[in-house]
């Protein structure tokens, strides 16, 4: 297993310095090609302690947070930060994060697993504790129903793989599977009063921060020192991050479905005279679905109020469909201001004296982005 | 005097693929018009002997996910079934989207074999045959049956011509009865069962089809008829539909 680490390493390396993408997820996928059952292998775990965080959204700003907050405790951590979140993702990041030094532990392994491949991940993987976050329709075409998601979690659930569940009682297609009180479970709601008076606002969800919090506790870190030791977190990529180009400031919250777009319009540390421009940017690549339809289950009224007073621009293959749905929820928009190029966008944007502009893009328009403003895509 | 009230059926247990924005562009495209327009819910529970629901002229039913489905089963089938008989009858517009297109039909057999009755107003049955055959995903154009498209009101409103775009989604394979007119033909996509070619249904003017997108907003002439028919008009006010017609030329070239 060392070894295969080493190679693991080189070869995501010579990836990185290839331009070929981040190498985050190639490894692992190599990996289980040969080894089908290689995350069984406690080698890979480096001695950590697993904490699993799931969802539909939220689930890489909550990663994020947990492992700030271990390592600012001084524990060893390793996480799949970037988001590569299916199994083939998940063994890459534990195979990168393995210390060169084969005796040396690991304090902390805390990873983001998508919520489909949760159960294959449980079946090779225990966790000492799993963050389930909420579940909302996400990419239909792959995933078909929330029901379904619940289903197959629960059945893993009850296979007794997992030490502690922390989960949002509050969310009704929980109701009946998991009960708060029973030995194991844990409702993050309970921790609403901490939450609600943080600082953290413009930089994780309040929810999300509950879990967080939750799942900390849970290894005797108490809500205040959580809170605290936050106090320098920065908001995850494409989750409010800001990043700078030619002179323009662009804040992204990542808007890959309805409920994250409805949560990202109403985002409470987003002030109306935080920005002049909105820049909706709409793909149907793979890992976003094909289906476009989930725009016009974002609330027209929020789509609205948003946009009022802000000019506001639309890129993506899919920008028409975006511009559609705009102009029915009332927004006015022009045909100059729609281009399916990002590239052409962000130099119109620039050229066009602007200071302070929202992104809402979708997965792969968020990483076409940042490739675009930053050069790389993810980190 | 022109009024268009809309019938929403089930709105918030059938709502699965945007499927509410097609009332929203209805209301839309009535208002930019000036056409007196409002919505009337028909939920669960609600009685259809209600006096706002006679008014109404389209009508209009989504699809959900199989829960949501089976919570609106008998309500739709007992307390429902007459009022949207009567409506049929008296030549009202209806449009029926996916799961609720199904079941209007005659029955829909699940893979296991069992079999779940339908409204049977559509002379049409579904059947789902499970992994045998692959769900029919992706997008799909079709061409309007010639009933739609030679209709001088749809001549006079479209000006997109007789094609339509959307997404479809269904494991369900939807086969129509010898006599029964489908809504359009299908140039690329599967269609009600991706062997036949045909997709929907139409019956008077009633309308029942697997196009997500949704429909209507996919579609502004399709929408346009929908209207006309409604309002017993042959002609309506043209709308600025660059943006529209925009998305509709993108959409042509989707694979």
């Amino acid at each position: 297993m060392y070894l295969i680490s080493l190679f693991g390493k080189l070869l995501n390396l010579l990836i990185r310095s290839l331009g070929l993408g981040s190498g985050e997820t190639l490894p692992g996928y190599l990996l289980l090609r040969f080894f089908p059952k290689a995350l069984k292998n406690s080698t890979l775990l480096s001695g950590g302690s697993v904490i699993i965080v799931s969802g539909t959204n939220g689930k890489t700003s909550t990663v994020k947070a947990i492992s700030h907050i271990l390592r600012k405790r001084e524990f060893s951590v390793i996480s799949n930060s970037s988001g590569a979140n299916l199994k083939s993702g998940v063994t890459s990041s534990l195979l990168l994060g393995k210390p060169l030094n084969p005796y040396k532990k690991i304090d902390f392994v805390v990873l983001e697993v998508d919520e489909l491949a949760l159960p294959s991940v449980l079946d090779d993987v225990s966790a000492d504790t799993l963050v389930l976050l909420n579940l909302s329709r996400d990419q239909l075409d792959r995933y078909g129903e929330v029901d379904f998601i619940v289903e197959r979690w629960a059945e893993i659930i009850n296979l007794g793989r997992v030490s502690t569940v922390i989960y949002d009682g509050e969310a009704d297609y929980f109701s009946g599977i998991f009960a708060e009180g029973a030995s194991g479970f844990v409702d993050f709601n309970r921790y609403h009063r901490d939450a609600v008076s943080s600082k953290l606002k413009d930089r994780i969800h309040e929810k999300n921060l509950m879990a967080v919090i939750a799942a900390l506790s849970e290894k005797g870190i108490d809500p205040a020192e959580s809170l605290n030791l936050l106090e320098d977190f920065k908001a995850a990529y494409g989750r409010g991050e800001v990043v700078y180009k030619d002179g323009v400031s662009y804040r992204i919250f990542l808007a890959k479905n309805p409920a994250s777009m409805n949560v990202n319009l109403t985002f409470p540390g987003l002030g109306k005279a935080d920005f002049e421009k909105v820049l909706f940017i709409l793909n149907d690549g793979i890992p976003d679905g094909r289906d476009v339809s989930w725009i016009y289950d974002i609330e027209s009224n929020l789509l609205n109020k948003f946009c009022a007073g802000k000019k506001v621009y639309i890129s993506g293959s899919r920008c028409y469909d975006m511009a559609v749905r705009l102009d029915y929820a009332g927004v006015s928009v022009t045909k100059q201001d729609i281009d399916s190029s990002i590239t052409d966008t962000v130099d119109k944007i620039k050229s066009e004296g602007s200071k302070n502009v929202v992104v809402l893009p979708n997965y792969s328009a968020m990483l076409d982005f940042r490739k675009n403003v930053l050069g790389r895509k993810i980190l | 005097m022109s009024k268009i009230v809309i019938g929403h059926l089930y709105r918030d247990e059938l709502n699965l693929y945007g499927d509410n924005g097609n009332v929203e562009v209805l209301v839309s495209r009535c208002l930019k018009r000036n056409i007196d327009v409002s919505v009337v819910d028909i939920g669960l529970g609600s009685v259809p002997s209600y006096k706002g629901f006679s008014d109404v002229n389209i009508l209009f039913m989504g699809g959900g996910p199989d829960s949501s489905q089976k919570l609106i089963y008998d309500d739709f089938l007992s307390e429902k079934r007459s009022y949207i008989s009567d409506l049929a009858a008296s030549e009202k517009v209806g449009i029926f989207v996916c799961g609720s297109y199904q079941l209007m039909g005659n029955y829909y057999k699940s893979f296991d074999g069992s079999v779940l009755e339908g409204l049977g107003l559509f002379n049409i049955y579904t059947e789902n045959f499970g992994s045998s055959k692959p769900r029919c995903i992706g997008n799909v154009r079709a061409l309007l049956n010639p009933q739609i498209s030679q209709d001088p009101v749809f001549k006079n409103v479209s000006f997109l011509g007789n094609e339509i775009v959307g997404f479809e989604n269904h494991g369900g394979r939807t086969f129509l009865d010898e006599e029964v007119t489908p809504f359009a033909h299908v140039t690329y996509g599967s269609g009600n069962n991706s062997e036949d070619g045909t997709e929907g249904v139409h019956q008077k003017n009633f309308f029942g089809t697997y196009f997500h997108g949704p429909v209507l907003a996919k579609n502004p002439h399709l929408t346009d008829y929908l209207i006309a028919k409604a309002l017993n008009v042959q002609e309506l006010l043209r709308l600025d539909d660059g943006l529209s017609i925009a998305s509709f030329s993108a959409s042509k070239k989707l694979r």
